[in-house]
């Protein structure tokens, strides 16, 4: 007589005896019932195949927000789209969801574009815009606000619209999508600063571009400068916006007053993020302020991954840059709901500058940004931003 | 045959979330992956829903593990993928989930590739049958396959055991 296989046994013990070929599912049920050599066996099996399963377990998915099947169905009705056939699909949307809304822009070309429309900081991200009319932004939501002010040059009392920029509101937990949904440059807008501002800003007074003297609120002319113009007067760090730490710029007399920072009264209000901004666990290896641009400032802190990579948190909040700009700031400030903020040095410019197989992740952090990178898949960064106080 | 994929979804997704789970560690990924599997299912609505979506999900994980290989972190989504799976615990509990994670892990990875699939397959509510049209084996190979992946399994972990026991 011939006893059952290891297999055959197993397929028993997983009640899929009728799925085996032929009639075996049957042979195995009487032999089993005559041969106390194979039910002996058969005991010895089921205790492995159940301690298989305790080692395998359960993984722990209850904190997992799972799509609803209405979810999913829309995603499939909506369009596929062409060539890249991860393009549109649910995992592209995955991997980017906590990308800046600009990707693969050329640095060189975010600082055009900025600077382009002369409003210096104000105009940070003036190419995230939304094509329809603006509106105020609503609580928990993504909004787009107008910013316009008066001219109060020599142009007189007209109103200007100097761009439209996208006012990201609500506070998300840390490692929550970002809901809002903003719109990438479109190809013919990264041609160049002057077509990039008549594609942003059709309010723009006509024939403003680079080079043009745009009045902000009466208080400030801010001349449109390309970034190579910038570097040569050497307002500019570097061509790819490499930082500086403020120690590093003390050869720049006139802005010694700048370099004290943060200043004495802000200390309150920037301690607390300099002590909560390190993953627990992982070793800091510096913290320090840097400067991408006068007067834009981030507290950045590397910390040491377990494989010898570096993770770098840099915090973007409205407390940097408020000394050079202070009366463009306060502009700002009488036009967007506070706690919102849009720069040049932006997780969008921050990205542009990300090296090879770095990933950011970028989250609401206070009353600013947080922009983590590190050579590692966005899904581990976000992982361990979980652990952030 | 038309098929009822809102049935489909509720006695399929959560599973294939748990099979992606354990191919890519990372909770996240695994349910943006299975959402990937899904909705490609629903375009294509395939007759035979459950092998094609864990066909799906098998390759979509095997291309995101060679993407992770060539960025050369295994032993750096390891650690953060066991950040992500804990809620807030004390942390001599989260310390001990670490590790019992890290052990299932290295227990799997004892396995062959086929055995570990059909493993995982299984795990995840599939048939013979249909863990037979996910991977190409014969529908009488499976239970063989089986048995030799959970004995290998255990084998594995119990050594582990014993590692652990000795360094403690």
């Amino acid at each position: 007589m011939r006893h059952v296989t290891d297999g055959d046994l197993h397929a028993y013990l997983d009640g899929a005896l009728d799925q085996l070929p032929d009639d075996r599912g049957s042979e195995v049920r009487e032999h089993l019932s005559v041969c106390p050599v194979c039910r002996e066996r058969l005991q010895d099996e089921e205790g492995l195949r159940s301690r298989a399963g305790e080692i395998l377990g359960h993984p722990p998915l209850e904190a997992l927000a799972l799509p609803s099947f209405e979810d999913l169905r829309e995603r499939a009705a909506a369009p596929e789209a062409g060539g890249d056939p991860h393009e549109g699909s649910a995992l592209e949307e995955a991997r980017t969801r906590y990308r800046g809304p600009i990707r693969g822009i050329p640095l060189a070309w975010a600082a055009t574009v900025v600077l382009a429309l002369g409003v210096g900081w104000m105009g940070g991200e003036v190419w995230r815009t939304l094509p329809q009319a603006p509106t105020l932004p609503q609580e928990g939501g993504a909004g787009v606000v107008n910013l316009t002010a008066p001219g109060a040059g020599a142009g007189g009392a007209q109103e200007s619209s100097v761009a439209e920029r996208a006012v990201p509101t609500g506070e998300p937990l840390p490692g929550e999508p970002r809901e809002e949904r903003l719109q990438e440059v479109p190809p013919e807008a990264r041609g160049g600063e002057a077509r990039g501002a008549d594609a942003r800003s059709g309010d723009l007074p006509a024939g403003a571009g680079r080079g043009d003297v745009i009045e902000v609120q009466g208080s400030r002319a801010l001349r449109a400068e390309s970034p190579a113009e910038l570097l040569e007067r050497g307002r500019m760090p570097a061509p790819s916006l490499a930082p500086q730490t403020l120690q590093a710029t003390g050869d720049l007399p006139a802005r010694e007053a700048e370099m004290r920072w943060p200043p004495a009264d802000a200390m309150d209000e920037v301690r607390p993020l300099e002590s909560s901004l390190a993953v627990p666990g992982l070793k800091v290896i510096s913290v320090e302020w840097e400067e991408w641009l006068p007067g834009e400032r981030a507290l950045h802190v590397r910390q040491l991954l377990s494989v010898g990579d570096t993770l770098e948190l840099r915090y973007l909040g409205l407390l940097m840059g408020m000394e050079p700009h202070e009366e463009a700031r306060a502009a700002m400030k009488a036009l967007v709901p506070e706690g919102t903020v849009d720069r040049p040095l932006s997780p969008a410019v921050l990205e542009a500058s990300l090296p090879p197989g770095w990933s950011q992740v970028e989250m609401r952090w206070g009353r600013g940004w947080l922009v983590a990178r590190a050579p590692l898949p966005e899904a581990s960064i976000k992982a361990l931003l979980r652990s952030l106080r | 045959m038309s098929v009822d994929w809102g049935e489909v979804y509720r006695s399929t997704f959560e599973d294939l979330v748990r099979f992606l789970h354990r191919k890519v560690w990372d909770g996240e990924l695994a349910r943006d992956l299975a959402q990937e599997a899904f909705v490609r299912a629903l375009r294509h609505e395939p007759e035979q829903p459950r092998a094609w979506l864990f066909r799906v999900a098998m390759n979509l994980a095997r291309d995101e593990a060679r993407s992770v290989l060539r960025r050369k972190k295994h032993l750096a989504l390891l650690r953060t993928e066991a950040d992500a799976a804990r809620p807030v615990r004390g942390p001599d509990e989260a310390v001990l989930d670490e590790e019992r994670w890290d052990q299932v892990r290295r227990a799997l990875d004892a396995l062959t590739d086929k055995d570990r699939e059909v493993l995982l397959l299984w795990d995840a509510g599939l048939s013979y049958r249909e863990i037979a049209d996910v991977t190409e084996l014969a529908p009488g190979a499976i239970g063989t396959t089986l048995a030799r992946a959970r004995r290998r399994l255990v084998d594995a972990h119990g050594e582990m055991e014993k590692e652990r026991a000795a360094r403690n």
